[in-house]
Order: structure tokens, then sequence, then C-alpha cells
């Protein structure tokens, strides 16, 4: 039954009082008995009667006798909730822990055990009645550690959960136990458990505000009061996360917790308005910010209620959104005004009295306002209220903006025209011309937007009206066609004021939103403006001009689209289209001046739209193709270079929109359904993009292939960009589709071209661009990039159709070894890296490794020296690729050929030193999992053995440490290069194992490397401080001497420092200087070292560290007067902690003493 | 415990433009970053009060306008506002201060600390204080204080 069977339970029980919790062997008997009592070989009571001497007082033990409870409550948690207790045992164990609630030492193992026994088990209302009257009476919470806190908090979860019809039946008995658990709480996880579970309270229970009603004595607090007071205390909520806190909790989840207690009934009117009405006058703009966001949840609140309190909610909202400090706060005061109308809409004659009396009023008032700083926030608030009209569906929405309308248009038009009456306003006033930007003063330019901006909210608060008939038109409709001159005027003056021209961007925007503003003809009129709107930024005064108006129309067109996408087919907007090229002609040439890439950000922000990615994605592409077909057959060079520039700009347009979509399909879900559905939506749309019979991945491939980007690398390196896209996300189907079109007639190219594999692909696509007829040369130029983002993204089971493949393969190696370097190596050693890594077993790699070109290859790399230093780095680049496509498959060879590699650093094989470094660097690489440039990961289906890297570090770690003891000083570092390469790319877990045996040869590391070595060593010595700090304390002279080492002093040390570097004035020549012995650094050794330092006192005890404590602490003087102030504030950081830890007045080694001694 | 001498400060939100915007210049070892204003504020703000879970910043006993540093002469003066006229910890506040840039600034700097004229009713009295070498060590001398002092510095480190 239990770990020692033989010994009767009751002897086991006493055992378990005199052992720690956590001790392994308590923890064995609590599954041991949980164990037995699942298969029935014993029951609760025979548990509860083994612990009888200890509960008896025949033992008057509290401590001993809290553990057995203890004891009982973990094997309640312990049991198999699908087992469960018997319903007597259950009802037996209930009064047993109530009972134990008296007991002091026993309470928090008794809630513990409570709670446990409430998971299986359904009470009874009067169990519950039981359970809550004991929280009330007998428990003084507050004085148990937070475990026994939450524990409660969790037991209230758990009933409401399983119990709540019971509860229900003792409303007023479980409000005031929960109030007396809540009552006093500081705890920010015990909080938010608690908050929510307020909630539910306020959802299922009822909380009345009147204490007479409730049966208690009508001087006292009602429990809506009491439970208002005791959640309202923690408002505004002011809780910082600790550094580094491990539970992770944010003020934000406690103030979405809380803040919709505040206004969860209505019956909370009373203590709730008065108090969000006092913290709105706060000194602090969060309490206030925080207040509003209250007020905006406040849809429980009855308008009788809100009434009394209205005036002043009203000016304090309206302050915040007229002086708003920034747009959250702003956000908040909106938010509030809205709900404030949708509560009063609930009443008739209140709604209308508050639109009465107070907007009309005050909105009217400062629309009028001669100095018009307020209008466009009361343009802001007219908005708010008719959302929240609308929000009510209450119907004097359009009466009062005609009437907002009426009282305002005649002020706002003549300001929005600069002074100027409209000729065709209503009011028939006379029409001064414009003004120009030569007479416009400042301050008429700031009524200007002033006026243009309250225009515009008043359109956006047209948007949320209701008309009565059909027929009824817009409130401002009257003057639509003024409004269309005062925008036209606006943007106009887009070389003198840019914030008008912005503001006309997004008031064109909402006149087209605005229902029933324009006839259909303006209508229409008004969208061919808009659309043309981008067009502007090309005459834009600079970059800054530009990108603003550009950012500005992005905003107003997404906003457009998300009503109207058929306004934005690429092909319906004829002026764009044209603007992004029309090279029909032979020597089209874009103009420089056109807004092309502002137009291409327009459109890919508009294809986040859903209804427009397929669409503008496809159209996109088009027009790319129109490029590469205008390629005169006659001419070598198809494409000129501006051409070739915005063939790049559309392609990496298009390349963006394929990655915006599967990034919009890609992200978290919340659960298994919904991220199921996610992927299913991915899947179906890159079937529809790479849809046979013209598919994209291989119009793309085939203009690749064409004749046109040959001189263009740029171009080149951006279609293999949207092939590599398109391949990686393809299904296994359509990878083999691709496979078969390019691979069979690739692997059976000859010199004669153009090769079959392009005439192949052509035809797959559908298309005939020109290819090149030069000679063809084995994986060069254009073939090189783009049978690299195919073949190297290919899942691991499609066929390659080798083994015809395979002597192509050795052809290329060997020609490439032939060849001079060119560019195309990099492809090469990638696509021969993958082909290897996705071979279908191990004896095809073993036949590959031993076939020519691979022979060659290793001849070439067992004598670096016979060969031009540039070419025989080309080797290496292909050479490390293979190793590294052995390795992650694991193959057996992987350890030999990885010996070729570190034979370079051997002095005998290679005497240059560099080429030494470069092998050394390859170590790095071929260790990389996570590579960046997307070759040979998991991503691109590479094939991975389980713990590879493990495995890897392993076996390559003792061949560099044996390698690093056996070389002579002058190759030393190269080794330590290595070894330094190989930990930055070992999982932690595999590295924290070696440490000890790497200690020796990180010290010399940190005396004898170079600077990012050291610093990739510094990185080694924070992650053993923080995981291995055993480790580093066994060494701990050898890491503190080698840390100050390292401190170091600057290229050029400040003042003192300085003249401390020089021997003294006046003294006898050859007179040691204070900083002799001191090291130059650079500034990230430097730093990293005092950041190192300043942990150590984090990890190891005041023994340990006391006897270096003076070296240490004078090492500091020389970073606190370092030039670089981010070494400054590490060294002040790292000082500081040094002496909060020794708890010393100045520190040994005071900063006032500058006896600055060399490192050890 | 005992009364606070402010039972209910007013606290006042960190300022955004008080924080420095990094550089690529930070990094580089040629430039030269000299000690201004901005870097002793950086020093003193996270300070806590002595009496509430609150820093000096927020409850704008320290200002960044009111430090003034010359680092060509090593001179560095902060000038502190208690957050009331009787304030009792107004010596310990700046006690801390003192001793968070004794162990922080390169020792050729000259520290001067005094109380904003006008906001403290002991002013004279604390500024001397503050400014005698001698009371200073001596007050360091003190286990207690020195624990209080390390208490309130506890908050300034990895910021």
């Amino acid at each position: 039954m239990s770990a020692d069977a033989s010994r009767p339970l009751a002897e086991q029980v006493a055992a378990y009082t005199q052992l720690s919790p956590d001790a392994a062997e308590a923890q064995q008997l609590v599954q041991a008995l949980a164990a037995a009592l699942d298969a029935r070989r014993l029951v609760l009571l025979d548990v509860v009667q083994a612990m009888g001497p200890m509960l008896s007082g025949a033992v008057p033990d509290p401590v001993a006798r809290a553990r057995v409870i203890h004891l009982l409550a973990c094997v309640l948690g312990a049991m198999d909730p699908a087992s469960g207790i018997v319903a007597t045992h259950a009802a037996t164990l209930l009064p047993f822990f109530l009972a134990r609630l008296e007991d002091q030492p026993s309470i928090e193992a008794s809630i513990q055990g409570l709670l446990n026994l409430s998971l299986t088990t359904i009470w009874s209302a009067d169990q519950i009645a039981l359970i809550m009257s004991a929280l009330v009476s007998d428990i003084a919470l507050q004085q148990f550690p937070q475990a026994a806190r939450h524990a409660v908090f969790s037991l209230f979860d758990r009933l409401l959960d399983a119990n709540l019809a019971q509860m229900q039946q003792h409303n007023d008995l479980v409000v005031q136990a929960f109030i007396h658990a809540l009552d006093g709480e500081k705890d920010p996880r015990c909080l938010l458990l608690a908050f929510t579970t307020a909630q539910r309270i306020y959802q299922h229970f009822t909380i009345l505000a009147d204490a007479a009603a409730a049966g208690a004595d009508p001087d006292d607090a009602s429990l809506a009061e009491t439970l208002f007071d005791v959640t309202s205390c923690y408002f505004p909520i002011t809780f910082r996360p600790p550094p580094g806190d491990p539970f992770g909790i944010t003020p934000e989840q406690l103030k979405n917790a809380l803040h919709p207690l505040l206004v969860a009934i209505p019956e909370n009117a009373p203590f709730a308005l008065p108090f969000l009405s006092e913290k709105l006058t706060a000194e602090s703009r969060h309490a206030r910010r925080d207040a509003m966001e209250v007020l905006a949840l406040g849809h429980a609140l009855a308008p009788h209620d809100v009434v009394p309190y209205l005036g002043e909610l009203w000016s304090s909202i309206r302050a915040e959104v007229v002086h708003a400090h920034d747009d959250s706060g702003e956000r908040a005061a909106l938010a509030a005004i809205t709900t404030l109308t949708t509560v009063l809409a609930r009443d008739a004659a209140r709604i209308d009295a508050f639109l009465a009396d107070t907007i009309e009023r005050d909105v009217v008032r400062k629309l009028n306002d001669p100095d018009a700083n307020e209008a466009t926030a009361h343009g802001k608030i007219v908005a708010a209220v008719m959302s929240g009209l609308a929000k009510a569906a209450a119907g004097p929405s359009i009466a009062l903006q005609t009437r907002l309308w009426h009282a305002a248009r005649t002020t706002l038009l003549r300001r929005a025209r600069g002074g100027a009456a409209s000729p065709s306003a209503a009011d028939g006033a006379a029409a001064p011309a414009a003004p120009t930007p030569e007479t416009e003063s400042t301050s008429s330019l700031a009524e200007r937007r002033a006026a243009l901006e309250a225009i515009h909210w008043l359109l956006r608060a047209s948007r949320f009206s209701q008309f009565a008939t059909a027929s009824e038109p817009h409130p401002m409709a009257a003057d639509g066609q003024t409004l269309f001159e005062i925008e036209i005027d606006a943007l106009n003056s887009h070389t003198a004021h840019l914030s008008l021209t912005l503001e006309a961007i997004l008031g064109l925007k909402d006149m087209l939103l605005a229902p029933r503003l324009l006839t259909p003809e303006r209508q229409t009129e008004t969208r061919h403006v808009f659309m043309s709107l981008l067009t502007l930024s090309g005459s834009a005064r600079d970059a800054d001009d530009r990108d603003a108006i550009e950012a500005t129309f992005i905003v107003a067109a997404r906003a457009c689209a998300e009503q109207h996408p058929d306004w934005f087919d690429l092909e319906a907007m004829t002026p764009y289209r044209l603007a992004l090229g029309q090279p029909a002609q032979p020597d089209f040439k874009p103009s420089p001046d056109s807004p092309f890439a502002s137009l291409l950000h327009v459109f890919v922000a508009l294809a986040e739209l859903e209804p427009l990615t397929q669409s503008h994605l496809l159209q996109l592409f088009d027009v790319a193709e129109t490029y590469v077909t205008a390629a005169p057959s006659s001419s070598p060079h198809a494409l000129t270079t501006t051409g070739a520039d915005h063939l790049v700009q559309i392609l990496d347009a298009v390349t963006q929109i394929v990655q915006s979509r599967i990034a919009r399909t890609s992200k978290p879900m919340p659960d298994a359904q919904a991220a199921s559905s996610a992927r299913q939506h991915q899947a179906d749309a890159m079937t529809q993009l790479l849809a046979p019979p013209h598919t994209l991945v291989h119009r793309a491939l085939a203009m690749a292939f064409s004749r046109a980007l040959t001189p263009h690398a740029a171009a080149e390196t951006a279609v293999a960009a949207l092939v590599r896209t398109l391949v990686q996300r393809a299904d296994a189907a359509q990878q083999q589709q691709l496979a078969d079109t390019l691979l069979p007639a690739l692997w059976t190219a000859t010199a004669a071209g153009p090769p079959a594999c392009m005439t192949a692909v052509q035809a797959a696509a559908g298309r005939s661009f020109a290819l090149d007829t030069t000679p063809y040369v084995p994986f060069a130029g254009v073939t090189a990039a783009a049978v690299q983002a195919v073949v190297c993204h290919l899942r691991p089971a499609t066929d390659l159709h080798l083994p015809e493949g395979l002597a192509t393969m050795h052809a290329w190696l060997t020609a490439s070894l032939d060849a001079p370097p060119s560019d195309a190596s990099a492809s090469l050693a990638a696509t021969l890296a993958t082909l290897v890594n996705k071979l279908g077993s191990d004896a095809q790699v073993t036949a590959w490794l031993s076939g020519p070109g691979m022979t060659r290859l290793r001849e070439a790399m067992t004598k670096p020296m016979a060969h031009p230093e540039a070419w025989i780095l080309n080797t290496l680049a292909v050479y490390r690729m293979q190793v590294k496509a052995c390795m992650l498959r694991w193959h057996p060879s992987t350890e030999a050929e990885l010996d070729v590699l570190l034979g370079w650093m051997d002095p005998a094989v290679c005497p240059n030193a560099d080429l030494a470094g470069h092998a050394a660097a390859a170590v790095g690489v071929i260790a990389e999992t996570d590579s960046t440039t997307g070759i040979l990961t998991r991503d691109a289906y590479a094939t991975v053995k389980y713990l590879v890297s493990q495995r890897f570090f392993a076996r390559c770690l003792p061949r560099l440490v044996a390698g690093f003891h056996a070389a002579e000083a002058s190759r030393k570092p190269v080794w330590l290069t290595a070894v330094s390469h190989l930990i930055r790319h070992v999982p932690r877990k595999a590295l924290l194992t070696e440490l000890p045996r790497l200690v020796p040869l990180l010290l010399v590391a940190l005396r004898a490397g170079d600077a990012p070595l050291r610093v990739a060593t510094l990185d080694t010595a924070a992650m053993m401080l923080q995981d291995a700090p055993e480790t580093f304390a066994r060494d701990l002279d050898g890491w503190l001497s080698a840390l100050i080492a390292n401190v170091g002093i600057g290229p050029s040390p400040r003042s003192e420092l300085a003249r401390l570097a020089q021997p003294a004035p006046g003294s006898a020549s050859g007179a040691m200087p204070v900083l002799q012995g001191w090291t130059t650094m650079p500034l990230r050794v430097r730093q990293k070292a005092l950041e190192v330092l300043a942990r150590v006192p984090d990890v190891l005890t005041r023994e340990q560290l006391e006897p270096h404590a003076k070296a240490v602490m004078r090492c500091f003087v020389l970073g606190l007067d370092d030039r670089k102030r981010v070494v400054r504030q590490t060294a002040a950081n790292a000082r500081l902690k040094w002496s909060l830890f020794l708890g010393q007045a100045n520190g040994s080694g005071s900063a006032t003493s500058l006896v600055v001694q060399p490192p050890a | 415990m005992a009364q606070l001498s402010n039972a209910n400060p007013t606290v006042y939100s960190a300022s955004k433009s008080a924080v420095r915007i990094a550089s690529l210049g930070d990094w580089d070892d040629a430039v030269d970053d000299p000690i201004d204003a901005q870097e002793v504020y950086d020093l003193v703000r996270h300070i806590n009060d002595p009496e509430h879970p609150l820093t000096l910043e927020q409850l704008n006993v320290v200002q960044r306008a009111n430090i003034h540093v010359d680092d060509a002469a090593s001179q560095v003066h902060v000038v502190f506002t208690p957050t009331i006229p009787h304030c009792s910890m107004a010596t310990l506040i700046g006690l801390c201060v003192r001793v968070r840039l004794l162990r922080a600034l390169p020792a050729r700097f000259k520290v001067r600390i005094t109380v904003e004229p006008g906001t403290h009713q002991s002013e004279l009295a604390v500024n001397k204080q503050l400014n005698d070498k001698e009371r200073v060590a001596a007050a360091m001398e003190n286990k207690h204080l020195l624990d209080v002092v390390h208490q309130c510095l506890s908050t300034t480190t990895d910021r």
C-alpha cells in the first residue's frame, strides 16, 4: 500500500507528522494512500481513524494535529476525481473539517481539505449553510498565509461551479461569507480570483441595497454597500508587478476584473456614482481614466440613479475630452459619454432633458466659440452621444443632429473656408476669395483646421443616425455641395498646409461613408476624387509629407474598403493601375515622380482586408508580369534599371501580401476548434493561390527563368523569395506537382540550352517569356536562386526523381570546383546540402559521400594551402553545409567529415590562421539548427533527428577541448573560438552538464580571447550564474579575478583615471602609473563583465564573497568614471548591489579613495 | 507603528520626457558620454520613500529640472522637494540621495544636496546636516539608520 506497507497505518501516519511536507517519503505516503482509496482497499474513515491519537488529544501536540489534517487534505487532493468519494464519507468529513476550523494551527490544512473534498462532492443546501457559517464566524482569514487565503477563494469558485442552486438558497449568508473573506486581502493572486468570483456573485445572487429589506438593522450598511466597500477600496489599481514576477499577474488583468464589479448592479449606483464622481477630480490622470473606464461599463445603472450626479459627471468627463492628455484618456471619456447616453435613453423624458439642457447647450456654444479651440472635442462628444443613442435604438438622434448642425453650420462653414462664406451656402452671404497661403495667418489656419475636424466628427456622428423613413435626408444634406468644395479647397492647400490636406483626406472619406449625404452623381464624383488622392504624394514637399499623406490615405481607404471592397478592385482603379506601370512600349520607363512606392504600400495595406487579399495579390502579379512580357526579344537588357527596381518593389509587395495572409491565419487561437478552423482556412487560401492550371508558383518560377531578369540580381532575389514563400506553404500534392514539372528536366539539362526545365515550367504556367539563349551553365544565374528556392523547401516525402539527380549533383559539384568562385556558390551549397539531407536512406548518403564530386571536395579540403584563398573559402562554404546536412540526419560519417574540417585548426595542415578561424566559425554554422537563412530547418522540412544538437555537442566538445589542450599557444584562441561558436547554439540543459569541464577553457578565453570571444564567454558565465551557481562557486577565485580583469579601462579613460594612467608629474622617469596593469577593454566587454559581477551577489552567499569583496569593490571605481554611460550605469548598479549585499556604509574600498590596484 | 508624516501623499505619474532615448552612439566607444543631469536623475529617481512604497520620482520629491551637473568642474547639485513643509523624513531622504550618489558617482564629484527653498520649515538645518561630511559619516555609523537607507536604496538596483 505505502512505501513501507508492512507497518500499520497508524504508525505511518504518526511517522508522517515528523516529516517535512516536501520530503519524498511524505509524498510517497500521500500517493500510496490515495491509490489505496481509489482502489477501494481502504476507506476514508480508516485514514481518519488512524489519525485518532493525534486528533483526540491523547498526543497534545497542535503541530502534529495540523500535520495529520494536512495529510488527509493532501490524500483527498491526490485521489482520482473519477473514483469519487462516497457521499456518506464526505458528509462525515465535512463536519470534521469544519470543526477543525476552530483549531488555530489546523485551519490552513482544514481549508485545503474542504477544497479538495468539494472537488468531488455536491453538497446539500444545509451543508452549504454550514460551510458558509463556518467561514463567516470561525476564521480571521487575513492572518493566514497566501496559499490558505487562495484556497478559500478557490473553494468559493468551486462551490459556485457545482453547487450554485444550493448556494442561492442561502443568498445573504454566501454574500456575507464572501465579503468576510475578501475584506483586507492584499495578494494580487488572491484578488484576481476573488474579483472573478465577485462577478459571479453579482450575477447569480440578489444583493439588496436596503439593509431593512434584508431583515437587518436599518442603520447597518446593506450587503450591496458592504460588498461595494470591500471591492472599491482597491480602486484605482496601482499594482506594479515585481521584476521577474513568476505569476505573471498584470495590472490590466486586475483592472479588467475589478472595474465591472463597481457598476455591476443598479443597487450600486448610490455608492458608485459619488465615488466615481470624486475620482474624476483626482490629481492622477490614471485614476481619472480608470474612473471613466468604470463608467463606460455602467450599462446596468438606471436613468433615475444617474440624473442626480449627471452635472458633476458631465463637467468632469467633458473636461477630459477637451484637455485630453493622451488617447487612452480621451477614448475612456468618450466611451463613458456613450454609456451614460445609452443609460439615459431608456427614459425618454430624461434623455430629452439631457440632450437639450446639457449636450445641445454646451456643444452649440463651443462650436460657435470665437476661439474655436474646443470645437473638435465637442464634435467628438456629439459622435459619442450619437453612438450611445444608436446603441439604445433611441429616436431623437436625427432631430438632435439637425438642430446642432443648423445652430453651428454658419460658423463652421465660414471658418472651414478660412473666413470666407460659401457661394452656395444657404445663408446667402457674399463669397470672399479663399485665403492664399501668404495671407492666411497661423490662427486662422488653426481655426480652419478645427472647424474641418468638427465638421468631420459631425459627419462621423451621422453614421449612427437612425433614419425614421427611407426618404428622410441626412441632416447635413443641404450643404453637401458646400462641404465638397471646402474639402477640395483644403486638399489644394497641400503644398502650404499639410495638416489641412490630411484632414481633407479623412473628410472626403467621411462624406463618402455618411448615409444619404450626397446624391448618387455627387457620390460617384467624390469617389473618383478620393481614389485619385494618393497621387498628391507625388508632389509632396519632402519624404515626411509623402509618408504622412500615404499613411492618412491608407487609414481612410481601409475605412472605405471595409464597407465597400468593390471600390478598391485594382482593375477598377484605373489611375493607380496605370501608375504602377504600363510597360507595353519597349522604351517604357516608369516616372520617378509617380507615387509608386506609396501605391504599393496602399495595396499591401488594403490586401489585409479579407475580401481584397486574393484579387490584389493576383492583380499585382499580373502587373509584375507585364514588365517581363514587355521585354523586347532583340534587346540583351530587357528592363531598364528603374523598371527592374519597380519590378522588385511589386514582387516584394506580392510576397508581403502572402506572408501577411499566412501570419493572419497563423495567430494563436483560443481553443483547438478555432485553431483547426484557422488551419483549414489557411490551407484553403493557399490552395486557391496555388491552384492549377496556371498556378502562382509556376508563374513566379517562369518569371525567374525569363531572360528579362538576367542582368538584375535584385529582381532574381525578389522572385526567388516569392517562390520560396509559396513553395513552403504549398501542400504535399502541390509540391509534388511542382517537383514533377521542374526536376526531371533539370537533372537532364545540357549545355545546348535553353534547358527543358524552363520550357516545362513555362508550359505549366501558361506563359512564354523570352528565355536566355546563351549556353547553359549548370547551376548559375537565375537557375541557382530559383532552384534553391524550390528544392530547399520541399517535403522529404516529395519524389525528387533521384537517382538520375545524383549524377547531376556530382556534375554540379565538380563543375563548381572547376569554375571560378561565383555568387551562385551559396545557392549551390544550400541546394546540395538539402538534397543530401532529404535522401531516402543512409546508404544513399554514403553513396553520395563516396561519389566523385565529394571525393574531389574532400581532397581539396585536406590541402587548403594548395589553392587560392577565395577558392578554398568557397569550397569550405559547400563542405560545411554537407557536414551540417549529415549531422542533422545523424549520418555515421558525420564525425569523419567533421574531422576533415577541424583539420584546418592544425598548423601543419593549415598554417594560415585566418583560414583556421573560418573553420572554427564553420562549427557554429553546423551547430545552428534555427538558421536565419531558412535553409536546413524544420520549417523547411529538413530531416532533423531527435536530440541531434545534444548529440553533436556531446561528440564535438571533447574533440575541441582535447584540441585546445594539445594545441600550441598560438592556435589555442582558434580552438576557443570554435568552442564559443559551439556553445552559442547548444541547448542550455546540455551545456549545463558539460560546464564543469568547460570552466578552465572559459577562464582562458576571458584572459586571452578577442572581444567577441570574451563577450560570448561572459554570456555563458551569466547563464552559469543563473542555472549552475555551484559550478561557478567552485572556481570563484578564477572567475572573479577574470571578471575584474575584463572590467579594464576604456580606450581613452576620463579625467582622473587618465591622470592615473600616466606617471605622476615631476616623478622620476619610469615611475609606475597607478593604473599600470589594467588593460584596455572594448565597450561590450567592460559592460558585460560588470553586468556579470552585478549578478554574483544574487546567487552566492556572504561567506563565499566576503574574502573577494575588497578587490571587487575597487574594480567598480574604474567603471564609475568610464567615458561611456552604459558602463557607468552598470558599474553603479553593480556597486550598489554589492554594497547592499555586504551591508556596509560605503562598501569596502570606498569610492572616495581612488586606490586602484591592478587585477590579480 | 509611528504616525506617518504625510499619510496621504499626492502621487504623480512618471513623465515620459524624463526617459533618455537610446542612440547608436551609446555603444560607440569613440563617442564620449558626459555625465549630465538626466544620468544623475536616473540614479536617484527610483529611491524609495522611507514612509510609502513609492519612489521619489512618483512623489515629485526629485525632479530632473532640479538637478544641476557640471561634469567638467565635477560638481553636482541636487535640489529636492519634501512632500509637506513639516516632513520629518526630509533629512533621511537627503541622506539616501547622498549615499546613492556617493556610491554611484566618481569620487572627483563634489555633491551638494539642498531642500528647495521655501518647501520645508527647517530648510537651513536640513541643508546643513546633509552637506556636513562628518555628520553624514556619523549617520552612516548608525546601524539602524544604515539599514533604513539600504531599504530605501534597494529599489534602485536593476533599473
